[in-house]
């Protein structure tokens, strides 16, 4: 298929266009934005519509865009195209919103065949699918190589984006995934059904199952629970009435066991009265008391054991007395004791005399202080006196100094670095100005080029206009004058006419004189002064004319010389410019008026910066002046500018020893302040412990020289004093101590022979109490007493046993009532003998709490069943849910899985075909398009494209070797050869190229020019240029370049 | 005198047929439970003289303790009230049942003999004969069986059995009678259960038998809403008895399930607004099954999840069953010289050899998936419509 003809109605900026195209290569070559790739949108949309979607008439805003910037109501155009099978088609088409249409004629019929065409679902009419066996995405994407397709190629994955790229569009036409994509698209989801629902289900369903089942068997087990329940429960009935029946036999049982015993009871009751003779003589000791037998008999024990301990006693009083004598002998009673020194005293003392040395220590050294302190402040007010005075310069000196040390020098820096721009901004400026004064002469008088050209244009306007306004003067002048020219003859033989009838009327009247034929002679007359006047005046303004035609005529002669002389002012400029072209000048006076224009914004800045300069400058002394006026006040004259960083810093020294100084001084007063305090406050401790000291003193000698130690109180050093008086004390305390011990041994010891002796005849009371109580007069005859008394107590209690035993075989019958049944029974026989009906009652309460506990054991079971476990409908309801979710995953899995394995299967069969035609032809071309400077392209397995080495034995070609031309070149290639490819089995395509060789080199433009102008003789090749250098290479190579105005 | 008359209440039905979200099935569960305590409310609040209840009160294989602790505390709280129960096929009174092994309270009465027995009440001249399920096939002739003496009491017959001429196709045919085989004088009102429909088989001036239905639906066989029936007799002065039944509506919701043919739909917006404008009024709290069918544009496959959960929040459920495929021009596909041509060819041969229309849909879906995949659309999962029921 070739497109032979297109005209465009209105399509964006292109209007009212004719493009007549002939099969082949063909180069559409003009300036950016004239409409070389909305030309492209125009053949695409003229054979396949404007609507996006397939599916849906709606009308895509997008096409707005297109309108005609012009005339929009012209949106639209024709294009005429002939396919290889025959056949010559125009079709026509609007795309005004509302009133799309498009008609398709039949050229070589003229019929209208649009209707032959099936309409898709969007009403576009289906002919450019038939003619050409493709879709629009797929037109779009095969035939047409735009340069932005070629982008991003030149890193290290070329190949295969080169790869991804052609299968992309042979995959899925549209260019949009390669079945490697689609396929990788669906492993995806594949994986993430598997991990999202299919594994989890799987993981979450058999526990789930084993929940169910287990809640299914807690039912079930519950429910046999509740049926053993049901038995227990029919069970416990049947015992209860059983129970009651054997309570029934149990009771008439009883009653006869209770009559046998009658005989048993009146044989005990005789035992009983011979019990009761037994004990009438144990009568007396019936109440004989016992108690305090054993009492008795301890304290005669007691009294013993006291009598023994007495002995004793006497004894150790027998050897201690004598001692006891001789101490007292030894030691004067009268003589008092030494009093004690209070240990409080003693320790006060102590104290006091270990305070007192303390203090006068300190007294000493705060002394030694306030000397040593006075004289350092006196030292410290003389250096102080030797240093400025700060405190007079500024609260905060050093801030001070620091800021107009700090402004000085950012003053001096501002100074230099405003001067220095300063200078570099003249440099510039005299550099600008000398680099645009050849420029600057040049162009001196050429301020505006678009204003000289007017003015030039408009003098030649000028002229042409003069020339036509002289030419149609001129012309008018030669009619005017050729008509006067005309006019002078005809009045001259007028007049001569009339003067012949005038000479031959005056014959006639001067023959006849008669007077009428003077009055036809005056009429005569008359009309010869008309012509002759007539004749005058043409004469006149023939001569007027000629004179003004031959002016004319000279001025026309003058224009037309001028108009040849003109030599346009611009080119005179681009002959001194010494310019080749007027594109040349055109960009040096550009140059010139940016560089004029920098130069300007030079200057401009040079005027500022001087006056920043300026100020800078004057600043400095300024600033210099308070400075010195400063550190004269602070001792530091100062003459040199220079000088102000080591003035600072001297005086910032100097301050830095004022400051120190006078810290230290405050420092010294205070210490001295305080060390004053201190010997004040330790004078005073001193004279207090002293004063103190001596009232313990006073008070210890009193006590020695009271207790008769006048010898010891006199001693001068009272320690000393004191420790003699201790000696003294302790020798005397030890005697008296010893007596003191053995007085008191000696008195405890008649104090327990006392209490002996006292509580030995306490026993012998109570011994002789209890006895009295008892009646007795020893021990001895109290224990036969109460030996007969314990006889008739055991008569006692055989009696009481006997009347238990009645009493248990009456059972709680009254005699009587036993009597009354026996008679009542008489001598029934029969009936369930007691023991078994008691044993038979025992079975049956045993079975019927057996069975309430089973009855309640099963309950709590039941319950227990299904404790711990979800309901079962909870359960299965999410095991349902599960199981929908995996299923549903599943079936999609399976639909993911069978459309990967149709793509893959179509995609190798596809790319196995196309491979080794791709890889040939795309070989051609790429050898004939790099001279041979590479080797072969091959498609190995998976569509792996390679560029082989240019010669055997090499290795391949890596991309990374690639230079971004070459992978250009690469992908031109394999792009041609897949559009032959598909190309060949039907219609050929056309191809639409959009600049492709951004980064080819001359050569290689060359070449690749004569491989489309070769591939051309096949399929129609457009290629929309804006290169100058490409529109050459094609015309070298045969091809046609039309070029886009 | 008036009797209350419900049946098929299904407590602790699993709901796991159903379609809904494990979420739905607990919450079912509950509406079921109010409904049985708003009708027994409603036999108190109007004092009635017995609440007759015709079997599959409860589902005993799902049976929660806390349920059945919920019913007694129930059948108690409205004592003395009498409460008799026919048990039926999914609660039949086996040895294990709750009817045997637990306790009642005072005022309910289990039948729990697969044969005729009567139950007078203390306080009304009413005779209920009543005959239950004990899980054994009940013999033929057995419901049939019943006689009624003639005298001056009510009789009313309670039982779960499945009226020949009326048993929808599919419902297991228990205890099987014919209604006419059944009506015999003196009979006064049949109290019917099993067939989950408010369903009168014969109602005359001194004579009726209804099927109650469930007062809660129980799936979206039976739309509802859900109903009970009072049921009032008295003297018509003439010597007989006046019987008149009123339907009592005992819930607000209804099943309703909506097939919706996509094909031609824009977008979400028109899906929605095309559901809702064929959903009942706003009274009502619906469970929606929607069946989407037809060829969904691409714009409405993309806004379907957002829509549908929009669609979502004013429903007490929605199930989705999606059928519908994506509305793709595959001839235009078909027709090149593509691998994309080549798959879409292939899958429309497979289609067309389908043998069932599961398996067309399955292969619908993959050529979809391919298609969407070549296209660069997104794969989806976790999307009704990607999902394939």
């Amino acid at each position: 298929m070739n497109i032979r003809e297109l005209h465009v109605d209105g399509f964006g900026r292109l209007s009212n266009l004719d493009l007549a195209l002939s099969p082949g290569l063909q180069v559409l070559i003009g300036p950016n934005e004239r409409g070389k790739s909305t030309l492209r949108a125009f053949i695409t949309d003229m054979f396949y519509g404007q609507r996006r979607d397939l599916r849906s008439p709606a009308y895509d805003e997008g096409n707005l865009l297109r309108r005609p910037w012009e005339n929009p109501e012209a949106y639209g155009g024709r294009l005429v195209y002939a396919l290889d099978r025959g056949g010559v088609y125009e079709i026509t088409r609007s795309f005004v919103r509302d009133r799309q249409h498009v008609l398709l004629r039949d050229c070589q019929t003229g019929r209208d065949i649009t209707g032959m065409f099936p309409a898709h679902p969007n009403h576009e009419i289906g002919f450019a699918e038939a003619h050409l066996g493709l879709s629009k995405g797929v037109f779009i994407n095969t035939a047409t190589i735009g340069h932005l397709n070629l982008d991003g190629l030149g890193d290290e994955q070329a190949l295969d984006r080169i790869r991804e790229r052609l299968l992309a569009i042979n995959d899925s036409g549209a260019g949009i995934r390669s079945a490697g994509s689609a396929l990788h698209a669906l492993q995806e989801l594949l994986d993430e059904l598997q991990r999202d629902v299919i594994a989890p289900a799987g993981e979450a369903l058999p526990p789930l199952r084993e929940e169910l089942a287990a809640a299914r068997a807690a039912v079930r087990e519950q429910a046999r629970l509740n049926r053993r329940r049901a038995e227990a429960l029919a069970r416990l009935a049947e015992c209860e009435t059983e129970r009651a029946r054997l309570e029934r036999a149990s009771e008439r049982a009883s009653a006869r066991r209770r009559v046998a015993r009658l005989d048993e009871i009146e044989r005990i009751q005789e035992q009983m009265d011979a019990v009761t003779q037994q004990m009438f003589p144990l009568l007396p000791f019936r109440d004989f008391s016992t108690t305090g037998l054993s009492e008795a008999q301890h304290l005669n024990m007691l009294a013993e054991t006291i009598r023994l301990q007495t002995e004793r006693r006497e004894a150790e009083l027998r050897r201690l007395t004598p001692e006891l004598e001789g101490l007292e002998q030894s030691t004067p009673g009268d003589a008092p004791p030494p009093a004690p020194i209070p240990e409080e005293t003693e320790r006060r003392l102590h104290e006091l005399r270990a305070r007192e040395e303390r203090y006068e220590e300190r007294f000493t050294e705060a002394d030694a202080r306030v000397r040593q302190l006075n004289d350092q402040i006196a030292v410290t007010q003389r250096r102080l006196a030797e240093v400025p005075d700060f405190s007079r310069v500024a609260a905060d000196p050093v801030e001070w100094i620091s800021q107009l040390a700090n402004a000085f020098t950012l003053a001096l820096k501002t100074r230099d670095k405003e001067c220095a721009d300063r200078d570099r901004l003249r440099e510039i400026v005299r550099r600008e100005r000398q680099r645009i004064a050849p420029d600057a002469e040049l162009f001196k008088h050429s301020d505006s080029f678009s204003e000289r050209l007017r003015e030039f244009e408009d003098a030649q306007r000028d002229t042409a206009r003069r020339k036509t306004e002289t030419e149609a003067l001129q012309q008018s002048l030669a009619a005017a004058l050729e008509e006067a020219r005309e006019r002078i003859p005809g009045m001259f033989w007028l007049a001569a006419v009339c003067g012949v009838f005038l000479l031959v009327l005056a014959g006639v009247f001067i023959a006849s004189g008669k007077p009428p034929v003077l009055y036809a002679g005056a009429v005569i007359l008359l009309a010869l002064g008309y012509f002759l006047a007539q004749f005058t005046a043409a004469r006149g303004l023939a001569r007027r004319l000629r004179q003004e035609h031959d002016t004319a005529k000279a001025e026309l002669e003058r224009l037309k010389a001028a108009e040849a002389d003109a030599v346009p002012p611009i080119e005179v400029l681009r002959k001194r410019a010494n310019c080749q072209s007027l594109r040349e000048l055109e960009a040096r006076f550009d140059g010139f008026r940016e560089a004029l224009a920098r130069l300007d914004t030079f200057v401009s800045e040079l005027e500022q910066q001087e006056i920043r300069a300026r100020e800078s400058e004057e600043r400095v002394p300024k600033l210099f002046a308070r400075i010195q006026e400063a550190f004269q006040t602070a001792g530091e004259p100062l003459e040199d500018m220079n000088a102000v960083s080591a003035a600072v810093n001297r005086v910032m020294g100097r301050y830095q020893e004022y400051r120190d100084m006078k810290r230290r001084m405050s420092d010294l007063r205070n210490q001295l302040q305080t060390a004053i305090e201190n010997q004040r406050e330790y004078g005073d401790a001193l004279e207090n412990t002293r004063r103190a000291l001596a009232q313990v003193e006073d008070q210890i000698r009193g006590i020695m020289r009271e207790s008769g130690c006048a010898d010891q109180a006199d001693i001068e050093d009272p320690l000393a004093a004191l420790r003699a008086y201790s000696e003294h004390c302790a020798v005397r305390q030890n005697a008296r101590g010893r007596m003191e011990m053995l007085r008191r041994q000696v008195e405890e010891t008649l104090d327990q022979l006392e209490s002996d002796r006292r509580e030995l005849a306490q026993c012998a009371a109570d011994l002789r109490r209890l006895l009295d109580g008892a009646g007795v007069d020893s021990t001895g005859d109290w224990q036969a007493r109460a030996e007969k008394a314990r006889e008739y107590r055991s008569l006692q209690q055989t009696h009481a046993g006997l009347s238990e035993q009645i009493n248990l075989l009456l059972d709680g019958t009254p005699l009587a009532e036993l009597r009354r049944i026996a008679a009542e029974l008489g001598t029934e026989e029969g009936g369930l003998p007691e023991e078994e009906a008691e044993r038979e009652l025992v079975q049956v309460r045993d079975e019927i709490k057996r069975l309430q506990l089973e009855v309640n054991h099963l309950q709590v079971a039941a319950l227990e069943c299904t404790a711990e476990l979800r309901p079962t409908a909870d359960v299965r309801e999410e095991i349902a849910d599960r199981e929908r979710a995996r299923d549903r995953a599943a079936a999609l899995r399976d639909a993911a899985l069978r459309a990967a394995t149709l793509i893959e299967e179509a995609a190798n069969q596809r790319h196995a075909r196309i491979a080794p035609v791709i890889a040939r032809d795309a070989s051609r071309f790429l050898r004939d398009i790099t001279l041979g400077a590479h080797g072969d392209v091959s498609i190995g397995d998976g569509f792996t494209i390679t560029l082989g080495p240019k010669h055997a034995g090499l290795p391949a070609v890596t991309t990374e070797s690639l230079s971004k031309g070459a992978l250009d070149q690469v992908y031109l290639s394999l792009r041609l050869a897949l559009v032959r490819l598909l190309s060949a089995s039907g219609e050929t395509l056309p191809m639409l190229m959009d600049d492709p060789f951004a980064n080819y080199d001359d050569q290689r433009l060359k070449s690749a020019m004569r491989v489309l102008t070769e591939i051309g003789t096949d399929n129609q090749i457009l290629v929309f240029t804006c290169r100058e250098d490409v529109g050459l290479a094609a015309a070298e190579a045969g091809a046609s370049v039309i070029e886009m105005r | 005198m008036l009797v209350v008359h419900t049946a098929d209440i299904h407590l602790d039905h699993c709901f796991d047929s159903q379609g809904f979200p494990q979420s739905v099935g607990a919450r079912r569960r509950k509406r079921q439970r109010e409904a049985l305590a708003g009708v027994l409310r409603h036999a108190w609040d109007r004092q009635a003289d017995a609440v007759l209840i015709a079997g599959d009160l409860m589902e005993t294989e799902n049976l929660s303790r806390e349920t059945l602790s919920f019913v007694r505390e129930q059948f108690a709280r409205i004592a003395p009230v009498p409460v008799l129960i026919a048990p039926g096929n999914k609660d039949a009174c086996t040895p294990g049942s709750p009817y045997v092994a637990e306790e009642w309270p005072e005022n309910v009465h289990i039948f729990r003999e697969s044969e005729w027995r009567t139950w007078q009440s203390p306080e009304v001249p009413l005779v209920v004969h009543g005959l239950g399920n004990t899980g054994a096939p009940i013999p033929p002739g057995t419901v049939t069986g019943l006689h009624v003496p003639r005298d001056e009491k009510t009789h009313i017959a309670l039982v779960h059995a499945g009226e020949t001429a009326h048993l929808p196709e599919g419902y297991d045919p228990v205890a099987p009678f014919t209604l006419s085989d059944m009506l015999q004088p003196g009979l006064d009102y049949i109290a019917l259960g099993h067939i989950h429909r408010c369903l009168c088989l014969q109602e005359s001036p001194g004579f009726a038998a209804w099927y109650a239905g469930p007062p809660e639906p129980v799936g979206f066989e039976e739309p509802g809403p859900g109903h009970f029936l009072e049921i009032t007799i008295e003297a018509d002065g003439r010597g007989g008895k006046a019987v008149s039944v009123t339907r009592r509506q005992a819930s607000n919701r209804l099943h309703v399930s909506l097939e919706l043919d996509c094909t031609g739909l824009p977008d979400g917006e028109a899906l929605a607004a095309t559901v809702k404008s064929r959903l009942p009024g706003p009274d009502m709290a619906l469970l929606l099954r929607l069946a989407l069918r037809g060829r969904v544009s691409s714009e409405l496959w993309n806004e379907l999840p957002g829509v549908l959960a929009r669609l979502r929040e004013g429903l007490e459920a929605l199930v989705v069953e999606d059928r519908s495929t994506l509305d793709d021009d595959h001839a235009a596909w078909s027709g090149e010289d593509t691998a994309l041509g080549d798959f879409v060819r292939r899958m429309a041969a497979e289609i067309e050899d389908a043998p069932t229309p599961g398996d067309r849909l399955r292969l619908e879906r993959a050529r979809d998936l391919g298609v969407s995949a070549f296209l660069g659309r997104p794969l989806r999962h976790d999307t009704p419509t990607g999902g394939l029921e």
